[in-house]
């Protein structure tokens, strides 16, 4: 199984426990105060990353598209941290141990989410999964990426793993994706954690989930997911960017207990049975008894014998051995058969 | 009904593409498909512009529900009454 060591020297892949990125978004509504509190909530939440959105309008918009929808500017422009206000939090992330993570929308913006403290990787948003340049950028950086790959079809995705692979950079976790907020249960496509799987063998598998709800995510850990991305908010109701789907504080540590409980479930792939398990045989199974009074001498047959519970003699897979053996002891209905009492 | 309040449901009716009579005061973001992220910035560029006036932009984030609306654009002196 592939296996990726973040920047924090936390090691990612199948079969390890899942690592929870909890997404805030812009649920502090650029209020540092809220930012801070959703830095403890999401570690309270026992989420291993809180991770915020480095955009700025001009990364993502013209100025002539800002001009003509000035909403979204001011919006953007209210809901932005800057590089200050991430190292505060990222002080504070460090003080609780959890890490920092911020998506960027710019090769400035990368740099400026790698200048700073307990940051893991480098998230690249499904939006970018076909901006070569800004892949090429991200994985030069040698940086651990962790890449989302809602809205691209499969070649899509090929090329986008492809062209960061190319730089040198293999630390990669691709992100199975559905970027529609919320998205319907009968869209999830969960079943793609699978086909990633089988299409890029080497590279660590997660999802981001952006359905209602608690099931997929641990879902999605039980179909090899190594990561899983949710957004979380403290008000479900506040017009916000992502807030129809987020979780609240209290359903995000719910997520993140019900993954680690997924992961912890499926255990093994080696056939073992456990000391508990083996003690159970004694009590479950079934052992060879004397249907009948045998007299010393007499030879069995499969009507002088009965397989009943407990299981602490001889088993039903010992039948054709001790069918046509003669007893050497008088035995009473319901005595055990035991290799001591055949002659 | 107030001429503000018909200019009011005018807007909401016309941004989001709904009827008259499915606008009340219960009505709140994310009841109808449109009122997302994206509808609200439309709702509130449009309010803007119908009344001539510059929301801050904590109003706009806190503008929740059709009531709420009403409440705050009071702030702006559009009155219901």
């Amino acid at each position: 199984m592939p296996t990726v060591e973040l920047k924090t020297g936390r090691v990612l892949g199948d079969g390890l426990a899942p690592y929870i990125s909890a997404e805030i978004n812009t649920g502090h509504f650029g209020n540092m105060d809220l930012a801070m509190k959703a830095v403890e909530a999401a570690s309270a939440a026992g989420s291993d990353c809180i991770k915020f959105q480095s955009w700025k309008p001009e990364s993502l918009f013209t100025e002539k598209y800002l001009v003509e929808h000035r909403i979204e500017r001011r919006m953007f422009d209210r809901l932005s941290l800057d590089i200050s206000q991430f190292r505060e939090l990222t002080s504070r992330c460090g003080e609780l141990g959890i890490d920092f993570c911020s998506t960027p929308y710019s090769f400035a913006e990368i740099d400026e989410l790698l200048s700073l403290d307990n940051v893991p990787f480098i998230k690249i948003a499904s939006m970018d999964i076909n901006n070569l340049e800004f892949l090429r950028y991200a994985g030069e950086t040698k940086a651990p990426i962790v890449l989302s790959s809602g809205m691209a079809d499969i070649d899509e995705v090929r090329r986008g793993v492809e062209t960061i692979l190319a730089t040198g950079n293999d630390r990669l976790v691709l992100l199975h994706c559905t970027s529609v907020y919320p998205t319907a249960d009968d869209e999830l496509n969960l079943r793609n954690i699978t086909l990633f799987s089988r299409e890029f063998p080497g590279i660590v598998i997660g999802y981001s989930d952006h359905s209602l709800g608690l099931l997929a995510a641990p879902v999605a850990v039980g179909m090899g997911a190594a990561l899983i991305e949710k957004h979380f908010t403290f008000d479900k109701t506040k017009p916000g960017f992502d807030n129809a789907m987020a979780l609240t504080v209290d359903q995000l540590a719910e997520l993140a207990s019900a993954c680690r409980l997924s992961s912890a479930m499926l255990g093994s792939a080696d056939r073992v049975v456990s000391e508990s398990e083996m003690k159970q045989r004694g009590v479950m199974r079934r052992s060879i008894f004397a249907a009948r009074a045998l007299k010393s001498g007499e030879v069995i047959d499969r009507e002088s014998i009965q397989l009943k519970r407990p299981g602490t003699g001889l088993g039903p897979d010992a039948v054709a051995q001790v069918i046509g053996r003669s007893v050497s002891r008088d035995l009473e209905e319901g005595d055990p058969i035991e290799w001591d009492f055949l002659a | 009904m107030s001429e503000n309040e018909n200019r009011y449901r005018q807007i909401f009716c016309s941004v989001f593409d709904v009827e008259n009579a499915a606008l009340d005061n219960n009505l709140a973001y994310q009841e109808i498909p449109d009122w997302d992220s994206v509808g609200h910035m439309a709702l509130m560029a449009a309010l803007e512009d119908e009344f001539s006036i510059e929301m801050d932009i904590d109003d706009i984030i806190d503008f929740s529900s059709f009531e709420v609306g009403k409440t705050l654009l009071n702030k702006y002196g559009v009155t219901f009454a």
